[in-house]
């Protein structure tokens, strides 16, 4: 397949990079927990923002009026040369988003130091990449999610938005971690599931197994654990070990996934928590976490259960309803669960949503007639 | 690109733009450096009507994902910080934070005290309250004078100063200033005298808000549709046109449609587009000023990093520093450093009674917050605020109250209006303790969850007000030793309130509150529950600044008493002038962007005359 090229002006280029990449301290202040230190990611901010995954412009009114621009981001690849190095001469980037026998040239832009390239590449989709400098492959030495193909070698790689496949969760993880977003998202209710579930078959969303009731949360997490906040993946890689350690104790030779929980839980329910909920209660509990640790939590390899529940929580909640872009909220379930729940109760006013999202929100996804997105 | 200008201005906010606009239109040479990107709105260049937006209505972009501070020795050293997409990431240009009264205490890296690093600078990102301070504001020291203040050790007053100039010689500069920048709101029943009413008419207020205006209309005070730069009509100065702001993504987004009214939209790009005025105005972003160079009396040579990190060097007739007033003190200091005996000498760097960086001024703020049992409304529809009021501001209230100055009060309209926010906010103290709260209520889970959405959502209503600060000759900016990503030293803020400010923001958040109760029961709510409501004030919290940074470098008629002449020619030197909001040797009882823009165009009257 052979790319097709955005002309980026060279102020977006710049405007996208040069706060992030341009620097003199070469301490590894981005080395969150000491990952990574060594590598040159460590010593610029933000390095997840590499390649620049941004909504693709429509460049003609046919293409604005067809809407196929929506299935679309634009992708810009950067490299920028050291400011004490050699220049490079060619710069080419090969990528499975293009044709890997077709290397794309990539412009130095203006007289600075950086070389870039933007192809328009599909939503949804995660393909891997190398730059060629002076014909030779190199990584991409800022972006930090890397590729290993079945042959063994290893490519710089990025997914655009809405991409539901995992990125760096195993199988099993992603399905425990589904799960476990379950006992904190507010959706667990009869009346939830069957909204939810009308909406992610409205819109006919890939996957829809994958979806059960954490309404895309899982997969948010997966995908920031590979960008965003990848300090934090050996920390959930940790703790969903131990979590299915602690659940085959309690529950030898059940799934994980078919591991019972009680009904919904409600502010001052006195019944005594089972299976999930238990689980969450007792990794909530704060030192000494004494029944985890009775069925076989670690204390040496995470040492404090707490702190994961209060991650999860945070990465649920946002993974539930931010932007549908970043991988949760499939097809904006979320807020649509919003406004249909939740109505203006004045007594001087009609009582329409309280969330009326749409107005706002850019096509496909809301449906404001100002705000392109 | 030329080396040589009649004017350098440093930054393109609310102090930079008004003289980049004035002056390139009087055909003087003008380059603007600014640090962060030019983040462009829809359709506002050439490539067409489908152009989109570099900002976006995304929670995301508000503050994103968590970053952890790894700046070693630090109070908070591996905490959690979560910033937007145009503010500089703490460990590459920390902002360390220091109690001058605990000297004891460990420092902090603070989120707190960044403006944004974009072209427009804060007015991308602010609520874009745009009030005017009040003629008392103007004159705090004479005002004061015979008066007895609660809560007074004997020193609140030590350090008041009049302003070299009053609210008559603003008032043409508000004037304009409203006019250019594009503001809606109404001038009757505000505290202070209007000429022209240059305002744009308001759109109608979020039903919510009504709550609050019968609050303060309970009380006595008469009330107003607080200024907001957000434009609800065709804006002819600026060629921009009306649409629909009330999106909720108003307070700490950039606007992607440029309703909002920030110094790009309003200032720079129209003047750049002007055909006769564009050709005298270079707008250079991504370009991080490291510091000035003097020969003598005159700065000659601007040292910046272009986009790639390589050094450059301008040279202008004028060189203005607008970079918001922490690092504009900081780029002083690193001036100094870089030649102590000639630039440092000059701005008295290091000396006994040196100044530069004294007087560091936040205000005084705080209010009251509950949850309107029984009402919800769609918070959504709104911009940052609806309804205002100056009656905590004048004589009578002051001298009623034992307070030195007063403020504004203002309800908040999209604050939690989308659901992220709502919880990422949820009990948390400012923007150094985001998510805490949400995150360690480990109870609230699913049905849990649900009950806490039913009660919060759509349904809380605040009220904020915004004081003077008394000036405090320990309250300063100085430079800290750990490095930025440049490793220029990085800025100290050290600073803590004065006893008599703890008294003001009491009888502040107190009149809050009764604002939300009269309201609520003059609207038929009942039974507020005390635990559903939350005042108070930020006493006690010296790092809070709410991104309301000055002085620092006051201006006054006394060489040894202010570091800045009365036209912001800083003493000295014969062609720097500084104007951010460093200047204000009181800072006001309101938000102060639109005194700075005010500021700006009346120095650049000045520089007119000078170059």
């Amino acid at each position: 397949m052979r790319a097709r090229l955005v002309d980026k002006s060279d102020e977006y280029v710049l405007n996208h990079c040069a706060r992030f990449l341009a620097r003199d301290n070469r301490e590894p202040r981005h080395s969150y927990f000491g990952l990574e230190a060594e590598h040159e990611r460590a010593r610029i901010s933000d390095a997840w923002r590499f390649p620049v995954v941004d909504a693709h412009e429509p460049s003609s009114r046919e293409e604005f009026e067809s809407g196929a621009y929506m299935d679309f981001n634009d992708v810009t690849f950067v490299l920028k040369e050291a400011n004490d190095g050699p220049r490079f001469g060619a710069v080419a980037l090969v990528t499975t988003a293009g044709a890997l026998n077709r290397p794309i040239e990539m412009k130095r832009v203006g007289d600075t130091l950086y070389h870039a390239v933007t192809l328009m590449v599909g939503r949804g989709q995660r393909h891997r990449y190398r730059f060629l400098i002076d014909g030779s492959p190199v990584l991409d030495p800022v972006n930090p999610q890397l590729f290993q193909h079945s042959d063994g070698s290893v490519w710089s790689s990025f997914f655009t938005w809405e991409y539901q496949e995992t990125v760096v969760l195993e199988r099993w993880e992603f399905t425990l971690l589904d799960r476990l977003v379950r006992q904190i998202l507010p959706f667990e209710d009869e009346q939830a599931r069957i909204f939810l579930e009308r909406g992610a078959a409205t819109a006919q969303i890939p996957n829809l197994h994958r979806l059960d009731v954490s309404v895309g949360a899982a997969n948010y997490i997966d995908k920031i654990l590979a960008r965003e906040e990848r300090h934090h993946l050996p920390g959930y890689r940790t703790c969903l070990d131990m979590i299915a350690q602690v659940l085959r104790r309690r529950f030898p030779g059940i799934a994980v996934e078919r591991i019972p929980s009680d009904a919904s839980r409600s502010p001052g329910d006195q019944r005594p928590a089972v299976g999930y909920n238990k689980l969450y209660e007792d990794m909530s509990a704060g030192t000494p976490w004494s029944a985890l640790v009775a069925d076989g939590w670690d204390l040496n390899r995470y040492d404090n259960p707490t702190y994961f529940v209060n991650l999860l929580r945070r990465h649920a909640w946002t993974g539930a309803f931010c932007h549908p872009k970043y991988g949760g909220n499939f097809g904006a379930m979320t807020w649509a669960y919003l406004a249909d729940s939740y109505r203006v109760t004045d007594p001087a006013l009609p009582p329409t949503t309280a969330f009326d999202w749409q107005r706002t929100i850019e096509r496909p996804y809301g449906q404001s007639t100002e705000y392109l997105g | 690109m030329e080396a040589e200008f009649d004017v350098v201005v440093i930054g393109s906010g609310a102090g930079g733009a008004p003289i980049a606009y004035e002056l390139a239109r009087s055909g003087m040479r003008v380059l603007v450096l600014e640090k962060g990107p030019l983040l462009r709105t829809q359709g506002d260049d050439d490539r067409g009507p489908f152009a989109l937006s570099d900002f976006k209505r995304d929670e995301m972009f508000n503050a994103g994902p968590e970053r952890i501070i790894t700046i070693p020795g630090m109070a908070n050293t591996n905490a959690s910080f979560y910033g937007s997409h145009v503010e500089p990431d703490l460990n590459d240009e920390p902002h360390i934070y220091s109690d001058p009264d605990k000297p004891q205490n460990k420092s902090t890296v603070t989120v707190e005290g960044y403006t944004a690093q974009v072209v427009g600078g804060g007015t991308q990102l602010y609520g874009a309250v745009s009030l005017r301070f009040t003629e008392r504001d103007f004159r705090l020291r004479t005002a004061n004078e015979g008066r007895t203040l609660k809560d007074d050790p004997g020193d609140t007053l030590d350090h008041v100063r009049d302003w070299p100039i009053g609210y008559d010689a603003f008032l043409p500069y508000y004037e304009k200033a409203e006019r250019l920048v594009g503001i809606n709101g109404t001038a009757q029943g505000q505290g202070k005298s209007f000429g022209t009413n240059n305002y744009q008419k308001p759109l109608a207020a979020n039903p919510i808000s009504e709550v609050a205006r019968q609050g303060m209309a309970a009380l006595g005070l008469a009330t107003y549709r607080t200024p907001l730069a957000v434009i609800t009509e065709d804006h002819a100065p600026s060629g921009r046109k009306a649409g629909e702001p009330r999106v909720g993504y108003v307070n700490r987004y950039g606007d992607p449609l440029g309703y909002k009214s920030n110094t790009w939209v309003s200032l720079l790009r129209p003047t750049l587009k002007d055909p006769q005025a564009g050709p005298f105005l270079r707008l250079l972003p991504n370009a991080a000023v490291t510091h000035l160079e003097a020969s003598g009396a005159k700065v000659d040579r601007v040292h910046f990093r272009d986009e790639s990190g390589r050094t450059k060097t301008v040279s202008g007739k004028v060189v203005v520093v607008a970079c918001s007033a922490v690092e504009s003190i900081r780029l002083m200091m690193l001036s100094c450093e870089h030649d102590p005996t000639g630039f440092g000498r000059r701005a008295r760097y290091g000396e006994d009674g040196s100044l530069l960086g004294r007087f560091f001024l936040t205000h005084a703020f705080g209010g009251a917050e509950t949850a309107l049992t029984g009402r919800r409304y769609d918070k959504s529809i709104s911009l940052d605020s609806d309804y205002a009021t100056d009656g905590c501001a004048g004589a009578e209230f002051l001298d009623a109250n034992g307070m030195w100055a007063g403020g504004v009060i203002y309800n908040n309209t999209s604050d939690q209006c989308l659901p992220v926010t709502l919880a990422r906010n949820d009990q948390s103290a400012d923007l150094d303790t985001n998510w805490s709260g949400f995150m360690r209520e480990t109870g609230r889970r699913e049905g849990a969850m649900r009950t806490w959405l039913d009660h919060d959502f759509g349904t809380r209503l605040s009220v904020s007000f915004m004081a003077n600060q008394i000036p405090r000759l320990t309250n300063r900016i100085e430079l800290h030793p750990v490095r930025d990503k440049w490793n220029r030293k990085s800025a100290h803020i050290i600073k803590q309130w004065h006893s008599h400010d703890g008294h003001v923001m009491n009888v502040m958040a107190d009149i809050c509150k009764n604002i939300l109760l009269k309201g609520a029961e003059n609207s038929g709510i009942k039974d507020i529950k005390p635990t559903d409501s939350e005042y108070g004030s930020v006493y006690g919290n010296g790092v809070r600044i709410a991104n309301h940074i000055l002085g620092g470098m006051r201006f006054g008629t006394d060489e040894t008493d202010s570091v800045l002449d009365p036209d912001c020619r800083m003493w000295g030197f014969d062609n720097l002038y500084v104007t951010d909001g460093s200047f204000m040797p009181t800072s006001g009882g309101a938000n102060p962007t639109l005194t700075i823009q005010a500021n700006a165009f009346r120095v650049a009257d000045r520089l007119k005359q000078a170059v």
